[in-house]
């Protein structure tokens, strides 16, 4: 027979879990295409225009999401710009993530051999259509194994929304181990993390046989 | 062996006073250089000379720093021009291949065509079987590059610069990266492509080819022209002091 609190706190912490979910939705589709966008703009010939990227993606990769986070919820709304927690942990983990995914996918593109585009060009394809035919299909194979690998840290770092005080799985459950302590006073902690633990685990583990198996297939290839 | 004449004494390439800079070193220090249509001529000369280079400012992979490059007549050089266009008929083959590994055979001989002339894909397929069945590897069509040896590679290489009916060939040391065993069956398409009358420009360290089909020899060092002239002239009879000594080192 289970406890009678393990009810209304598993139901709680999947409220929580749904929003960690959706956080890490949002900031992995957005930071997916924004980061592609950005990380083909710096392949791009423009002097000006790399150099405007390459700012902003030192700039977001360099700072810690938390602090980043701060920023956004704290100092932001100084000058009128003020978003509600779940937003704030929306922008800052899409800042982070789409620098970090314009980072791989530049790197990528440019680990294709310069001979590709050379032939290329040779055969009179114009730099965009050489992009597009010959160096993008070899790079998305390139670029897919760190991508993931990504994916599964911005899941990861979603559990960073807790601080700006984001309900999400993280703060259930560290809401239900203040409440249970304060209604029964025995802590539950264990149990509840160790739950924590096990979900998030769940979620990023079959990511990163994914990832491992993409390398593979891509080594052979 | 001889070639079919030329019908047309007007250069198909034609190089004036190119210069070319990498930075402080100038690697091209004025070349000037005609080849006529149907004209073989074979490029040697010491690495890092300049034979590669002189090679890429042909078709401007590599800008030039000064001087002309007219195909056809057409100045390459002017700022309006259409490079894109004008490389469509100029075909080149590279030391390391450089075939799309994404796309199998015949996806690298028809990519160019349908997607920069416009060909249909039927059409297309059919001329890359005649190609593929001309350098041997009509039974290849579906494989991907990495099954291919290098000597297969090549001749795909060939094969996949020839479906844009270029005017002219650029070859850029073709057989350099391959093992022994596999240079003659490269060696066979260019002899064949030679003998069809295709205007070819070559780079290459096989002095018994420039010999047997070379209409020209041109012997680069220090960025220049040091010496030019009938293959076998040159090979047995070299005025130059420099072009005496590369000859010896390679002919040993």
């Amino acid at each position: 027979m289970m406890p009678l609190w393990v009810g209304p706190v598993a139901r709680y912490m999947a409220t929580g879990l749904v929003t960690t979910l959706a956080l890490a939705a949002v900031s992995i589709a957005v930071s997916v295409v924004l980061g592609t966008l950005l990380g083909a703009l710096l392949v791009l010939p423009s002097r000006a225009v790399r150099l405007a990227v390459r700012c902003y993606v030192e700039i977001w990769r360099g700072l810690p999401i938390i602090v980043t986070l701060f920023f956004i919820f704290f100092v932001l709304p100084v000058i009128g710009l003020r978003f509600d927690t779940f937003v704030a942990a929306a922008i800052g983990l899409c800042l982070w993530g789409s620098a970090n995914v314009a980072e791989v996918v530049r790197g990528a593109v440019q680990s294709v051999p310069h001979g590709q585009a050379d032939a290329a060009a040779a055969l009179g394809f114009p730099w965009g259509r050489r992009m597009r035919h010959v160096v993008f299909p070899q790079a998305v194979r390139r670029a897919l194994p760190p991508l993931v690998g990504l994916v599964v840290n911005l899941t990861q770092q979603t559990s960073l929304a807790t601080v700006i005080g984001v309900l999400d799985l993280l703060q259930a459950s560290q809401r239900s181990i203040e409440r249970l302590t304060l209604s029964t006073g025995a802590t539950h902690a264990i149990p509840i993390l160790g739950a924590v633990l096990v979900v998030y685990f769940v979620i990023c583990l079959p990511l990163t046989f994914l990832s491992r198996r993409l390398e593979r297939s891509l080594q052979r290839a | 062996m001889t070639h079919a004449p030329a019908t047309d004494q007007d250069p198909v390439i034609e190089l004036r006073g190119v210069r070319k800079s990498f930075g402080e070193l100038e690697v091209l220090k004025g070349i000037d250089l005609a080849v006529t249509r149907g004209e073989v001529v074979v490029i040697i000369g010491p690495s890092g000379g300049g034979k590669s280079t002189l090679l890429r400012c042909v078709n401007l992979l590599d800008p030039i720093s000064a001087g002309q490059v007219f195909l056809e007549g057409e100045d390459l050089t002017r700022p309006q021009v259409d490079l894109n266009r004008i490389r469509r008929r100029i075909g080149m083959v590279f030391q390391q291949f450089n075939l799309f590994p994404h796309l199998t055979v015949l996806g690298n001989l028809t990519l160019a065509p349908v997607k920069l002339l416009g060909l249909g894909r039927q059409e297309a397929e059919r001329l890359a079987g005649d190609l593929l069945s001309r350098v041997g590897l009509a039974d290849k069509v579906d494989a991907y590059p990495r099954q291919l040896s290098g000597g297969q590679q090549q001749r795909v290489a060939i094969a996949r610069a020839l479906m844009m009916s270029p005017h002219v060939m650029l070859f850029d040391e073709v057989t350099s990266a391959l093992d022994p065993e596999l240079v003659s069956e490269v060696l066979d398409v260019m002899r064949d492509l030679a003998r069809s009358g295709m205007t070819m420009l070559c780079v290459t360290h096989e002095m018994g080819f420039a010999r047997e089909l070379g209409d020209r020899l041109v012997f680069i060092d220090g960025g220049v022209i040091a010496e030019q002239g009938r293959p076998a002239d040159v090979l047995d009879d070299p005025q130059q002091a420099r072009t005496q000594q590369f000859l010896r080192k390679v002919l040993r």
